[in-house]
Parts: structure tokens; C-alpha cells; sequence
């Protein structure tokens, strides 16, 4: 009797205890794969971590880069078309340390695009710009990833009180009116209705584990190179239906204002500064390789918005380039690809040497350096 | 819902096991039949819930017309029955055809009479020909062995079961039945590590073999539509097609035999190692193996197969792979592909006679037996390479430009098309198919492995390690899937 009780009593221990065994070997799976990845990413292949911000109080968002930082790019899973690099002086993807630039140089705004963190620099846009206009062009790439229009407004006015532009070049890429209202931290906003245009949002302050966490190659790996982004996990795929809209009255004054604002921050007349208006490419490839009948437009508040801010800066004098147009008649006459789709839609070499020289032709500076201007001295 | 989206490998999937685990302790037997035929019609309805109504209608025809064949052996005349027989058959393809045919048909008709005919605001349903023919075959079974099933529950999860619902494997009613039926309380904890291996084998060749291809594949054969490309360009395309749509649909269908072990079912294998092929006929044992186990049983056979002389036969075996790649889509370049595999078959038979009759020939292939093999298996896998190249092609307008580049080398336009990384997982790829033991081999032995004495189960550690691992592979690879945007298997078409 004794017996079969201990033995009952005995049976449910034991399972317990296989129980618990079985959960800590799978937490130690887990574990031994995490460190594993980790490592590899490390040591074995290119190092991943491309560029980071730092978290300071200052009110201003040039001074969150982070100064002479190397950096390495490698997208997609596989790690494809890597790229190392190292930021200037004052954190931007140069190799030109801009306070040593003989004056005056041209201001180059914009995003990732602009930013070329997946490009070596003779290949971006800004390197491009250099060498398409033989020297005459001095490109101070101010482009950030995940700027918008707002954010270039700022830079312009941060930029344009510490250096002395020769001309401007603002690149507006789909996305850019509505994203700026997306409150991102170190990067600025539109501001509220009735207050300032744009407002600079602060940057988060993080505890020393999750800084270090977020640094991490892993995490490195699955936010950048996988996309992973939590509120898209579950999206599922399809065409939304096509909603009208139309700009409202503010949206007018917000963008009349912007187009007022950025001569006076760059102290450029409106002349000396080119709106370059990316379109996305994937719908140049569609109306390229496969001609539909053509429907009935269907325009976002953004495109309306960029419409509108192209005309506008039209009207004031500034010059406008439709990247679109010069992208799709070279598509068009060779089929080859101006990105790195579909595992990452940023331009390639191709698009940043055309779109230069588009952009050189209306700065009307092709053919060689400018007569007096004191070459420049490369830090790489 | 596709196998390698996060909504199904992050909630579905998860919800669903343990569901079904949970049902399997209450006391109705069914419970667990009915938890995953609820289940199935969710995964599928995720999709277009309007085509769920399609489906039920399906599955109640064909339940209703089994149980009155059952009920006709003993009421009607023969004639009655097969009547009845040929009506079920006519209704369900009738209903296929208006889906998928409807449009071709029509345009076919235009274009060969010149007079405007109308264009079908039709929306193919997915899965439509896997489940169509699912049934089709298990009427034809009630048919001959005079028994249909009785079970309703049981039935709507043969159709529904949604590892095999979207593209397979398609089904046989008697391997299937005796699993769904039998009164399990549990599953086997090394069946349930078999199953996560073979979904975590699939899923691994369909995100970093086949998904890594296709972007290549899809540019060559869109440029390929109006443009010659180089011979270089050509064959880089048609071999990444090669190896897509192997890694693609092996890789779907291990995920679905992973899937069914994951429930306790085990559902038949779709591939054995095809492009280690010697022969054509091979091939078509190694490919696709239950739709070839179709097509024979309910079409060839029926038609007549070889009882009829060569001639026939080889008439019966050229209609049954037009068929068969009609099945695949509507369009005459899938048709032409099925030709192109028959007229192949055809070739096969004969060379296969001609050797029976030529003891000089058996002699000749006996001295060089290696040489011989690699002759024919080479000979089979352009073979196969050619067909694909039709079954990918949007039009004959495509397929003639990308013949004329991989055989002339005639090329308009150099649109740099051949890049390092997809050349590296072509050859690593194939390397694979040619070499590598494939998935069953590797997998199928394991649960009897784990459950041996001092096997991984008697060490709960090491089960758990290795559970917590694959399922860590699982959700990073789901990852890199979901990284890729929508990449959908290439059969969910068909």
C-alpha cells in the first residue's frame, strides 16, 4: 500500500521534472541559436551596425550624429551590396569634412535616398553631383533616413546659419508631406496649426541595456536588413480602394509657407535652389513593362501635396526636376533596374548618375570646376 | 492565408494545435474532426471569405452524390448509377470550367472566329483544382468499391484539411478516411518534432532558395515577353525557373506534410529528388507524385492505358498530359507544356522498346554504365528545363523569345540580368537537387529514431533543445519571408 502511493505520488514529480528539464533545454535552444546569430553577424560576416544617433539634449537635430563613426551597410537577408563608410566631422556621410570645404559649396536635403548609406560615395547622389559637374559642384549631403519635408526645413535652417551655400538642392521623395507629421524623435515635425511651421521633436532618452540592446547586430539585423516592423506584421496584401481627397485649406498655407521659409533659411535666392521630385520606381516599371489601359488617377493627400509644392516652388522661381521623367526614359530605352529591388527600393548607380545630371543641368554648372574655386581636400 | 506569412505561423498555426490538442481530451470523439474543419474554413476564408460559400456547396454536392451512389447500388440499375456517376463528375467540372476555363475558352473562340466574345468577370478560387479533383477521385472511388462515406465530419476535413487544402497533395480517400477516424487521444511527441522538421525544411527552401530566385526569374521572363535576350540571360532564366519552382512547390509541399504531423496526419508525399531523374518517365514518378497518381488512376487508366494496343496507348498517355497541364492554368502554354512532356513520354517509351529489342544497344549501354546514366540524365534534365520554360512563359510570344536566346543567342537588349548572388543559389541549389538526399530521407525515419531506447525523448533536455530551436529557425525564417514582401507558392495558381 505504502508502495503504489509513493510510486503515485512519485509520477506526477517526475513529469514535473521532465517538464521543467524539457522547457530549459528549449530555452537553451533558443538561447545557443540567439548567441550563435549574434556572433555571426559579428564577427564571421561584415559588421552590420550601419549608422546610429545619439540621444543628446541639444535643441539642435545635426547635433544627435555621431561624429567619425564607421559604419557598414549590407541589405537584405543575405547581406547583399555591402558598403563601409565612415561619417565626417559632423556625422554626415562625407568624405569631405565640411567645415573645411572652400566656400561655397551646394546643400544637398533629403532622405535615405539622399543620405546614399547603400551607396559608396562616388556612386550617391552626392558623389555624383561632384563628379558630373567636374568639381564644379561641392555636395554637402546633409540627407538623413527617415527625414521628411519638415525635417529638411530644419537642417536648412541649421545649415544655412552656419555655412555659406552657393545653391541648394532639396530631394522630395513620395511619402515626405505626410510623413513630416509623424512626430519622429530628433527629427522635426510640422508643427501644430496656428504655431511654428515645423517643430524639432526631442530625442528619446534610453536606459544604457537598451541602447546597448539596440545596438546589437541582431536587432541591427532584424529592424534594417529584415524590415521588421510590428505594425506591418500582420498587414495583409492586397490594393486598397482608391479614396478622393482633396487638400484642405491649411495644407495650402502650410506649403505656401514652406516654400517661403527655405530660401530665407538656406539665404539662397530662390533661384539657386532645385526641387528634385522623386517618383517611386516601381510604378515606373509597371508602366513600362506592362502598359495597361490607363485608369482613372487616384492621388493621396501626399501627392496632392507634393503637386502643390512643386507648383508653388515653381511660382516663387525655384527650379524643379522631375526625377520620374529622366528615370523612365532611361528604363524605357535600356530595362535596366534603378534600385535594389525588391529587396530594397533605393536607388542605385544608374539613378544617382542620371538624376545628377539632370539636377547639374539646371544648376547650369556642367563642364568642369568653377573658375577660382579652391579644390577641395578629401579626408578619406 | 499563406504557409510562410507571420499571421499564420505567429497566430493561426498555434491557436490551432493547441485547439485541436485540447479537443482531443474531450469526450465526444469528433471533436477534434470538427475544431480543424472550422479551422480549415477559416484559413481559408482568410483569403475571400466569398468564395467559402463555393466551397461548402462543393463539399455538400459531393457528400450528397457519394451517399447516393451508395444508396443506388442496392436501389438502381447499373446504368442509373453510372449515370449518376457521370453527372457528379460533369457538375464539378462544369464548375471548374466556368472558373478557370470560362475566359480562355471565350478568347479562344474570338480569336479563332474572329468575333468579339465576352470577357468573364470571373476570380479563380483558390485551390479550386485541388479540391475539385480531391473529390472527383473520391467519387470514382465510391463509385467502384460500392461504399461511400458516411461521415459528414470526416468528409468536410478530407476536402478541408488545410495543409492540403490551397495546392495539395491531392488526396486519396481511402489513405486518408482511416487517419481522420481513429480514436487518437494524443500525438506521438516524435511525430509532432518530424512534422516541425519537414515545415522547417520547406519553409527554409521556399524563403532562401526559391524566393531568392524569383526576383531574377520574374524580370527575365517579363523582358522575355517582348524582347530577345542572350543566350547567356535565357539560360540563366530558365534555370533559375528550374530551380524555383522545385525549392518553391517541394519546399509547400514539406510544409504541408509537416502540417498534417503536426495533427497526427500523415499526408503522402508530393516529390522524390525529380531532377535526379534518368528518364522522363522517371520524372513523372518523382514529380508532383500524387497528381501523377491521379492522373493514371482516374484518367489514363479509364481512358484505356496500354490495354488497347501501342497506338492507344500512346494516345491515352499524350491526352492524359495535355489534360494534365491544361489543369495547371488557363492558358495553351501550359497546354503545350503537358504536350511537350507527353511527346517526350512517347520518345521515352520508344527508346525504352528499341533497347528491349537491340541486344547490341543493352550490351553498348551495359559497358558504360555511368556514362550512360549521366547521358540520360543530362538528356532528361534539359528536357525538363525546356518545358519549364513554356509553363513560365506568359505567351508563346516569351517562349519563342526564350528560345531563340537559350538555342540561337539572338539578343535586343542588355539589360544585365545575370547577377553573383542568384547565380550562387541557382548552382547551390540545384547542386542540392542533384546530390542532396531530400526530405523524406532525411526525416522520415526520425520519429522511429526518437522513440528508440536512449533516443532523444528518454532525454527531455535535448527534445526540448531541439524543439526550442526549430522553432526558433521556424520564426526566423517566417521572418525573412515576411521581409520579402508577398511572395506566394507558385502553385497556390493552379
Amino acid at each position: 500500500m505504502s508502495s503504489s502511493t509513493s510510486t503515485s505520488e512519485r509520477a506526477p514529480q517526475l513529469d514535473l521534472r521532465r517538464a521543467g528539464l524539457w522547457l530549459l533545454g528549449a530555452l537553451a535552444g533558443v538561447l545557443a541559436l540567439l548567441v550563435l546569430i549574434e556572433l555571426g553577424l559579428e564577427l564571421l560576416l561584415p559588421s552590420v551596425r550601419g549608422l546610429h544617433r545619439d540621444n543628446p539634449s541639444s535643441p539642435a537635430a545635426s547635433a544627435r550624429f555621431v561624429r567619425n563613426q564607421e559604419y557598414s551597410f549590407a541589405m537584405g537577408w543575405d547581406l547583399r551590396h555591402k558598403v563601409r563608410g565612415k561619417t565626417n566631422a559632423m556625422g554626415f556621410l562625407s568624405p569631405y569634412q565640411f567645415d573645411a570645404v572652400a566656400k561655397p559649396a551646394v546643400a544637398l536635403f533629403g532622405d535615405s535616398f539622399t543620405e546614399g548609406e547603400m551607396l559608396a560615395y562616388g556612386e550617391s547622389l552626392a558623389g555624383q553631383l561632384e563628379a558630373q559637374s567636374g568639381g564644379a559642384i561641392v555636395p554637402l549631403n546633409f540627407g538623413l533616413s527617415g527625414a521628411a519635408l519638415p525635417h529638411y526645413l530644419g537642417m536648412a535652417r541649421e545649415m544655412g546659419a552656419r555655412f555659406e551655400f552657393d545653391a541648394a538642392v532639396i530631394v522630395v521623395v513620395p511619402g515626405d508631406y505626410l510623413e513630416g507629421f509623424e512626430e519622429k524623435e530628433g527629427l522635426y515635425s510640422w508643427g501644430k496649426p496656428g504655431s511654428e511651421l515645423i517643430s524639432l521633436v526631442p530625442a528619446a532618452s534610453r536606459s544604457r541595456w537598451k541602447q546597448i540592446a539596440r545596438e546589437s547586430a541582431l536587432v541591427y539585423y532584424v529592424r534594417g536588413n529584415l524590415k521588421f516592423n510590428p505594425a506591418t506584421l500582420f498587414a495583409r496584401p492586397g490594393q486598397k480602394a482608391c479614396m478622393p481627397h482633396a487638400l484642405a485649406a491649411a495644407d495650402r498655407e502650410r506649403l505656401s509657407r514652406y516654400v517661403d521659409a527655405l530660401p530665407r533659411a538656406l539665404r539662397l535666392d530662390a533661384g539657386r535652389i532645385v526641387l528634385a521630385v522623386n517618383t517611386n520606381t516601381k510604378d515606373i516599371y509597371e508602366r513600362v513593362d506592362r502598359p495597361r489601359p490607363v485608369r482613372d488617377a487616384c492621388p493621396d493627400v501626399d501627392a496632392l501635396a507634393l503637386a502643390e509644392l512643386r507648383r508653388l516652388a515653381a511660382v516663387r522661381g525655384m527650379k524643379v526636376v522631375e526625377i520620374g521623367a529622366l528615370l523612365e526614359q532611361h528604363y524605357r530605352a535600356h530595362r535596366r533596374l534603378l534600385d535594389f529591388r525588391p529587396v530594397d527600393p533605393h536607388w542605385n548607380d544608374i539613378a544617382t548618375t542620371l538624376i545628377a545630371g539632370g539636377i547639374v543641368r539646371e544648376l547650369s554648372l556642367a563642364g568642369g570646376p568653377a573658375k577660382g574655386r579652391p579644390a577641395l581636400a578629401r579626408t578619406d | 492565408m499563406l504557409f510562410n506569412s507571420a499571421i499564420f505561423v505567429f497566430v493561426f498555426l498555434p491557436l490551432v494545435w493547441i485547439g485541436y490538442l485540447l479537443s482531443l481530451r474531450l469526450p465526444w470523439a469528433r471533436a477534434g474532426i470538427g475544431w480543424l474543419g472550422l479551422a480549415s474554413i477559416f484559413f481559408y476564408g482568410y483569403w475571400n471569405p466569398a468564395f467559402v460559400p463555393l466551397l461548402l456547396a462543393s463539399i455538400l454536392f459531393n457528400y450528397g452524390a457519394g451517399r447516393l451512389l451508395d444508396r443506388s447500388l442496392w436501389n438502381g440499375s447499373a446504368g442509373r448509377r453510372k449515370a449518376l456517376l457521370i453527372g457528379a463528375i460533369a457538375a464539378n467540372l462544369a464548375v471548374l470550367a466556368y472558373y478557370k476555363y470560362a475566359n480562355l475558352l471565350s478568347s479562344s473562340v474570338g480569336a479563332l472566329t474572329g468575333i468579339a466574345t465576352p470577357v468573364f468577370d470571373v476570380l479563380l478560387p483558390i485551390g479550386i483544382s485541388f479540391y475539385t479533383f480531391t473529390q472527383i477521385a473520391y467519387l470514382a472511388d465510391s463509385y467502384r468499391a460500392g461504399k461511400s462515406e458516411k461521415s459528414f465530419s470526416a468528409y468536410f476535413l478530407f476536402v478541408t484539411f488545410f495543409p492540403h487544402l490551397i495546392a495539395g497533395p491531392v488526396l486519396h480517400h481511402s489513405e486518408m478516411m482511416p487517419q481522420f477516424l481513429r480514436d487518437a487521444r494524443r500525438i506521438a511527441p516524435a511525430v509532432v518534432l518530424e512534422g516541425l522538421l519537414f515545415f522547417a525544411c520547406g519553409l527554409a527552401k521556399k524563403v532562401l532558395i526559391a524566393d531568392s530566385v524569383a526576383p531574377t526569374v520574374n524580370r527575365v521572363f517579363l523582358l522575355a515577353e517582348s524582347n530577345a535576350l542572350g543566350a547567356v540571360d535565357s539560360w540563366f532564366g530558365a534555370l533559375a525557373y528550374t530551380t524555383q519552382i522545385y525549392f518553391d512547390f517541394s519546399g509547400y509541399s514539406d510544409m504541408a506534410v509537416g502540417l498534417g504531423l503536426l495533427f497526427g496526419i500523415r499526408l503522402p508525399l508530393n516529390f522524390n529528388s525529380p531532377y535526379k531523374s534518368v528518364s522522363i518517365i522517371e520524372f513523372w514518378r518523382r514529380w508532383h507524385m500524387t497528381l501523377s497518381r491521379f492522373l493514371r488512376d482516374y484518367l489514363y487508366i479509364p481512358l484505356g492505358g496500354n490495354r488497347h494496343g501501342p497506338l492507344h496507348r500512346q494516345v491515352n498517355l499524350m491526352l492524359t498530359m495535355l489534360l494534365g497541364g491544361l489543369w495547371h492554368g488557363a492558358a495553351w502554354t501550359f497546354v503545350v507544356w503537358g504536350g511537350l512532356h507527353g511527346a517526350y513520354l512517347q520518345v521515352n517509351h520508344a527508346w525504352r522498346r528499341q533497347v528491349e529489342r537491340s541486344p547490341r544497344l543493352q550490351a553498348g549501354l551495359a559497358r558504360f554504365p555511368r556514362a550512360a546514366s549521366l547521358c540520360f540524365w543530362a538528356l532528361t534534365f534539359v528536357a525538363v528545363v525546356v518545358a519549364w520554360v513554356v509553363f513560365r512563359a506568359e505567351s508563346f510570344s516569351g517562349f519563342a523569345h526564350m528560345l531563340e536566346g537559350m538555342f540561337l543567342g539572338s539578343r535586343t537588349l542588355d539589360a544585365g540580368l545575370v547577377d553573383a548572388r542568384t547565380a550562387f543559389y541557382v548552382c547551390f541549389g540545384l547542386l542540392l537537387a542533384f546530390l542532396a538526399r531530400n526530405s523524406q530521407e532525411l526525416f522520415s525515419g526520425v520519429s522511429v529514431r526518437l522513440t528508440a531506447p536512449g533516443g532523444v525523448l528518454d532525454r527531455p533536455f535535448f527534445h526540448g533543445a531541439r524543439v526550442g530551436s526549430l522553432l526558433f529557425l521556424v520564426v526566423s525564417l517566417t521572418l525573412i519571408s515576411v521581409s520579402w514582401g508577398t511572395n506566394e507558392f507558385i502553385y497556390f495558381n493552379f
